[in-house]
């Protein structure tokens, strides 16, 4: 019975942030029949996320950069079959090609299978937050997790917010607050950004990057917001919700804020579930983060498996479209431009200054108290992971997960996969090595699927 | 190295392994456990945590299982409560005259080798379990089997045992053995050098068959890949192991091809786990669709209100088998020292308390508990 | 600071307003709520965490239809969502 709807088509691309966006259409403008699935009801992505018909609107656009790119993309994107509200849940190699499977609609959950020749998995990342006391709080989120309901919706995560954690973004959703009339009351950046002096090498060439982020600090400095270096959030509290957070410096200093939100990033975590479906080479990133290996046209070692975007390693908006646009010109056999793979290496080098310079230090897994939870899911504590290193022996994430359940709740780990295993680390001394991270990666399926959607991949004596 | 480090080396530290080394321990031995990985990283962590009789006919395996259930009941004393051991029951059912036919005379032959077996009829089966499908006719009821969260059952078993004495080496992958001029073993070695002993127990489970190659008394263990799929936590939906009819000639049955015949059951995290699948294809890792796919269908044949439940782990292992299904247990007359605890199939853990007390009682020269030439590691040279 | 096309939705029985675009998140967030769920061991409250789709803490049932991500599900006119804050309330 799926066979009646499983269509055939040259590319399958899954996501449709800035780099999927490109390698759609570069591969449809080289005649291939391109299909884009993309979960969230409106292409974009993290970095383009709006709201439909206000394409034009100027609140908008000022919550936005590239704008001319997303708009000439979207012009080109008629020549791309795109799908949105499509999750895809399994990557599954054929003899020949690939088959996808995802499914239509969050509520509705219908099953769709198709075929392809070649896959791009441009799936990107989601914030990356390392555990502190109160982060299971209502109303503390992930960074970039505002931003995505500040620019889909035009709705703020609240009206008095802190920001902290690492990483540039923090300034770009400060910005995006400051700029929606929402109060900013203190950023904190764990790391010290004039480190960026220490190699100029690496953004040269990157002119618009550091004019960028100079806006930012502007306009953070015209509202009086403190941008506060070398700070870390030691604790949010609130009896159901966060109402105050505690900053601390590393000597142990430490201030108050009253808020009503907290958003904070630790830098990002690449989606690579569907890729390691199809057990490609990775390898770990400068920032920690478990990446695929990727050619000079964005294929893997898996032949038909291209990636694109932040699960190559997390290097940004502009670094994402190259790639997407190298991918797409790939697919379709054209040349690619020299000057395009030479901007690539110079936000690659660029990326890895930022990794430099964003540290997130693992003194939080030492830190955190026993009684904190690490799993938000299955609400495994802290505690209970350094209880299963010290009395039964574990000293890798597989080990605690089975041993806490830390990692086998609805989201499958992706919380808390990359914070066990440096608790573990810091527990056990063991230093964990890449097949730790490919485990806790991998997942099958990428998101949970009804079993009446699963049923229907039985060949035969299903109904036993 | 003259000394003898310890008297026993346990290779793996899975449930066989870890249940070896805490018998061996609390009997007064010296232990020492390696594993090539961290602990319970073999197929004990894949598996489903059944402790059956249901499934067993007369025979060695059914007195393994026996002793082993009565040990089960034992061990409830040390494990703690985390380890979610308890004594569920189990419940065969059928959706054919004839199949629950087979069941029911299989059951009878089973009572008389001590297996309580009640039948059940389609009243009762709504009972206790208001879910079934209902053109379930009936079936039987197993309330001797039992249930144990495997890898926790391993790990808190190495911790007792650990309690007494022994060792426990993770990280660390057996090579070979030294023989002493007597030929009897002096030595296990490893990639982090010698471990003195005078005994080695291979309890490497799928990998059974390369570590007997490497102590000089090959035996052939090789895997049988099983997938399982786990839900989403949800109310309380399934109250027993609930079996089709099929599974137990499937656990029995010699094919290479794929086997899947449902196997559900609720863990205390809410979560539903529903196997499973048989296939001979050596170690391959590859997701199967097909297999994923019958083994959701078979759920929702037998509840159909888990069809909208959703899937959100699915996992795989390689159940440790020999070509007559049953384990390797004992001394192996070929080389002094060398005891064999192995290629339990899909049922190794259920079985790894009498293993481990066989396994103490050919250590210590005890009287065994039950007869063990059925396990002989030359059984496979006579058959060849 | 929104215009456009408002329109109505149900939350926990209650109308609420909706813009073309918003996802089930949005509206809960523009009426007030923080949280609209619990845990199953701790009874912790939850709401938004990742925001796109990742992390699941944000589940609620739309159309009757359990477990949907709150941040990633489109409302429109007449989408009845229930919470199971809002369920243990009514
Ligand atoms: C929440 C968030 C907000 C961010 N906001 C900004 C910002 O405002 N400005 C900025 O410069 N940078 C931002 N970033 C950084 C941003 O990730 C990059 O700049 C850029 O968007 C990366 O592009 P990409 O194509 O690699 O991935 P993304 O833009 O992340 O696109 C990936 C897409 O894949 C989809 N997807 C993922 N899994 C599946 C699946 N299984 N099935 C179907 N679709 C799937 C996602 O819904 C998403 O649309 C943000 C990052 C995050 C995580
Ligand atoms: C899908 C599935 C479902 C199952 N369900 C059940 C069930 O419900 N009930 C039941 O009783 N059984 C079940 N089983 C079977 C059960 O899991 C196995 O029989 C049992 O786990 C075997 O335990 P073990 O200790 O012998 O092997 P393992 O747990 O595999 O341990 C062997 C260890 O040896 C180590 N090792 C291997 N080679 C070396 C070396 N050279 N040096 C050092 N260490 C080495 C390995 O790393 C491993 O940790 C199931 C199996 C599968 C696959
Ligand atoms: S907030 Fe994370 S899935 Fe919705």
């Amino acid at each position: 019975m799926a066979d009646a709807q499983r269509e055939q088509v040259d590319v399958v691309v899954v996501g449709a942030g800035p780099s999927g966006l490109a390698a759609a259409v570069e591969a449809a403008a080289g005649g291939l029949r391109v299909v884009l699935l993309e979960q969230s009801a409106r292409v974009g992505g993290a970095y383009w996320r709006h709201s439909p018909d206000h394409l034009d609107d100027l609140a908008e656009v000022r919550l936005h950069h590239d704008w001319t790119t997303f708009r000439r993309l979207l012009a080109r994107l008629r020549a791309v079959d795109v799908r949105t509200e499509h999750t895809v849940w399994g990557l599954e190699r054929l003899e020949l090609g690939f088959r996808v499977r995802a499914l239509r609609g969050e509520v509705e959950r219908a099953p769709v299978v198709l075929d392809a020749t070649s896959v791009v998995v441009a799936t990107g990342t989601h914030d990356r937050v390392a555990p502190f006391p109160g982060w299971t709080l209502p109303g503390v989120m992930g960074a970039g997790g505002g931003q995505a309901l500040l620019k889909g919706s035009l709705v703020a995560p609240g009206s008095r917010v802190a920001l902290a954690g690492t990483g540039p973004l923090l300034l770009v959703v400060a910005d995006g607050l400051l700029r929606s009339g929402v109060e900013v009351v203190a950023v904190a950046e764990s790391g010290h950004p004039t480190a960026y002096g220490l190699h100029p090498s690496s953004w040269s060439g990157l002119a618009s990057r550091t004019q960028e982020a100079a806006a930012y600090v502007a306009t953070l400095a015209q509202h009086r917001v403190p941008y506060l270096a070398g700070r870390t959030i030691r604790a949010a509290h609130g009896a159901d919700r966060v109402e105050r957070v505690t900053f601390a410096t590393r000597r142990g200093r430490t201030r108050e804020y009253d808020v009503d939100a907290l958003l904070v990033s630790h830098g990002f975590t690449p989606q690579l579930e569907l890729l390691l479906q199809v057990e490609p080479e990775t390898r770990v990133d400068g920032d920690g983060s478990l990446v695929v290996v990727v050619d000079d046209r964005q294929r893997t070692s898996v032949p038909g498996v291209l990636a694109t975007g932040e699960v190559t390693g997390v290097g940004g908006a502009s670094l994402a479209i190259l790639e997407g646009y190298v991918a797409g010109r790939a697919l379709s056999d054209r040349a690619v431009d020299p000057a395009v793979l030479r901007r690539i290496d110079v936000h690659r080098r660029f990326a890895r200054t930022m990794h430099a310079v964003h540290v997130t230090r693992d003194t939080w897994a030492r830190d955190l108290p026993d009684d904190e939870l690490v799993c938000r899911c299955e609400e495994v504590t802290a505690g209970a992971v350094r209880a299963a290193c010290r009395e039964l022996g574990v000293d890798d994430v597989r080990g605690a997960k089975l041993m806490t359940r830390a990692g086998m709740g609805l989201c499958q780990g992706r919380m808390c996969g990359r914070a066990v295993t440096d608790l573990v680390a810091v527990t056990t001394g063991r230093e964990p090595d890449r097949a730790d991270a490919v485990r806790a990666a991998g997942r099958l399926p990428a998101v949970p699927v009804p079993l009446s959607a699963l049923a229907r991949e039985a060949r035969t004596g299903g109904d036993a | 190295m003259s000394a003898t480090a310890y008297d026993v080396v346990v290779v793996g530290a899975g449930i066989v392994g870890a249940s070896c080394a805490h018998r061996l321990a609390e009997a007064g031995l010296s232990v020492c456990v390696v594993d090539r990985g961290p602990v319970v990283s073999g197929t004990t962590g894949a598996g489903e945590g059944n402790i059956l009789v249901s499934d067993k006919q007369a025979g060695p395996e059914l007195d393994l299982a026996l002793l082993s259930v009565r040990l089960w009941h034992e061990l409830a004393d040390i494990l703690p409560r985390a380890v979610e051991l308890e004594a569920k029951g189990g419940i065969i059912v059928s959706s054919s005259a004839a199949g629950l036919a087979a069941v029911v005379a299989a059951a009878d032959r089973q009572r008389a080798h001590g297996i309580v077996a009640d039948v059940v009829g389609p009243d009762r089966l709504a009972e206790l379990e208001p879910h079934l499908a209902h053109d379930v006719v009936g079936g039987v009821s197993y309330p001797q089997d039992m249930q144990v969260q495997p890898m926790l059952a391993a790990a808190h078993l190495l911790r007792i045992a650990r309690g007494h004495g022994a060792v426990v080496r993770p990280h660390t992958r057996m090579v070979g053995v030294d023989l002493g001029a007597d030929g009897s073993i002096r030595a296990v070695r490893t990639d982090g050098g010698p471990i003195g002993c005078r005994w080695v127990v291979n309890a490497a489970g799928t990998w059974g068959g390369e570590v007997a190659t490497l102590a000089g008394g090959p035996v052939p263990v090789l895997p049988r890949r099983g997938f399982i799929l786990v839900t989403e936590p949800l109310p309380a939906t399934v109250h027993h192991k609930v079996y089709g009819a099929d599974y137990v000639a499937n656990v029995a049955s010699d094919s290479a091809g794929l086997e899947t015949s449902p196997v559900i059951e609720s863990t205390r995290a809410g979560t539903v786990l529903i196997g499973a699948s048989r296939e001979r294809v050596g170690f391959d890792r590859t997701p199967s669709y097909d297999v994923l796919g019958r083994l959701a269908a078979q759920a929702i044949a037998l509840f159909p209100v888990l069809a909208g439940a959703r899937v959100q782990r699915t996992y795989r292992g390689f159940r440790p088998y020999c070509p007559d299904h049953l384990p390797v247990i004992g001394a192996d007359p070929r080389v002094d020292g060398l005891v064999h605890a192995c290629g339990h199939e899909g049922a190794g853990i259920g079985l790894a308390p009498a293993t481990a007390v066989l396994v103490t009682e050919t250590v210590t020269g005890a009287v065994p508990s039950m007869p063990v030439d059925a396990f002989s590691p030359l059984r496979f040279e006579a058959a060849a | 600071m929104r215009k456009g096309d408002a329109f109505a939705v149900r939350v926990d029985g209650a109308e609420a307003t909706a813009y073309a675009g918003d996802t089930v998140a949005a509206v809960l967030v523009r009426a007030g709520r923080v949280s609209w769920r619990r845990t199953r061991v701790g009874d912790r409250p939850r709401g938004l965490f990742c925001g796109i789709g990742a992390c699941q803490d944000c589940l609620v049932t739309v159309d009757g239809v359990d477990g949907v991500r709150a941040c990633l599900a489109p409302v429109a006119p007449g989408t009845a969502v229930t919470t199971s804050d809002g369920a243990d309330r009514g």
